[in-house]
């Protein structure tokens, strides 16, 4: 019988194992906050000190993270030298795809993110997500063409009309 | 070069920021798939409904989700 592949749950017990201080940002934030869309990627914004890297790495070491744009085949070592000198990573993990952001357009600090982010009870951990204004903050930020369509989506979960200021 | 390393290296090309096209379509995310077989395809996308799912529940349970709200 075929072993059965590990979820999510698995990354979510990690990073609080670890005490990763992280939040949950992009498709799965807006999810949690009721939109109806779909993702692929876990998108987790995190704090950018030392201590707060070691415990991502600590997480994710045993998902065998490797960033998506390296081309299939070239090494690649997941420290926290790694993960310091990027403030975007894009990784494929045996989970499916993770990205971790050190740095989130629109927001002032990822101490704001985290100040503000309502926690919710996923597999029994506790999960920071971020708010819907700072969902929305970073979308405009971001302003690419689907981030466009999701800000409607957030306009549409606090009941915005279109002419609102 | 092979099939493969052809596909990466033309979803490399449209890649401009990020793993990103213009569109911000994720080319990386696109590039790392070439490299899956079905199977991991499938079970990804199995995690990720299976974890939306997951999400949902949990937002719901804390008071973030609205009953019957539409993002439409």
């Amino acid at each position: 019988m075929q072993e059965k592949p590990p979820d999510l749950e698995s990354l979510i017990r990690a990073l609080a194992e670890s005490r990763a201080k992280v939040v949950l940002i992009g498709g799965y934030a807006m999810i949690a906050h009721g939109a109806n869309t779909e993702t692929r990627d876990v998108d987790f914004a995190f704090g950018r000190d030392r201590h707060n890297i070691r415990a991502i790495v600590d997480a994710l070491a045993p998902f065998k993270p490797v960033p998506r744009e390296f081309p299939p085949g070239v090494p690649f070592i997941w420290d926290e030298q790694s993960v310091w000198n990027s403030s975007l990573l894009t990784l494929q993990t045996t989970l499916g795809k993770i990205d971790l952001l050190g740095e989130t357009p629109g927001i002032s600090s990822f101490e704001d993110l985290y100040a503000d982010a309502p926690t919710i009870r996923l597999y029994g951990f506790d999960v920071r997500v971020a708010s819907i204004d700072h969902l929305r903050a970073m979308k405009q930020a971001a302003g690419r063409d689907k981030d466009l369509d999701h800000l409607k989506m957030i306009d549409g979960l606090v009941g915005k009309q279109p002419d609102d200021a | 070069m092979t099939d493969l390393e052809r596909q990466y290296e033309w979803l490399r090309s449209r890649t401009i920021e990020s793993g990103q096209d213009e569109h911000g379509n994720d080319i990386s995310a696109v590039a790392a798939n070439l490299g899956m077989t079905p199977q991991e395809r499938i079970d990804e996308a199995l995690r990720a409904r299976a974890f939306a799912l997951e999400v949902k529940r949990a937002g719901e349970a804390a008071g973030l989700r609205k009953p019957n709200t539409s993002a439409r």
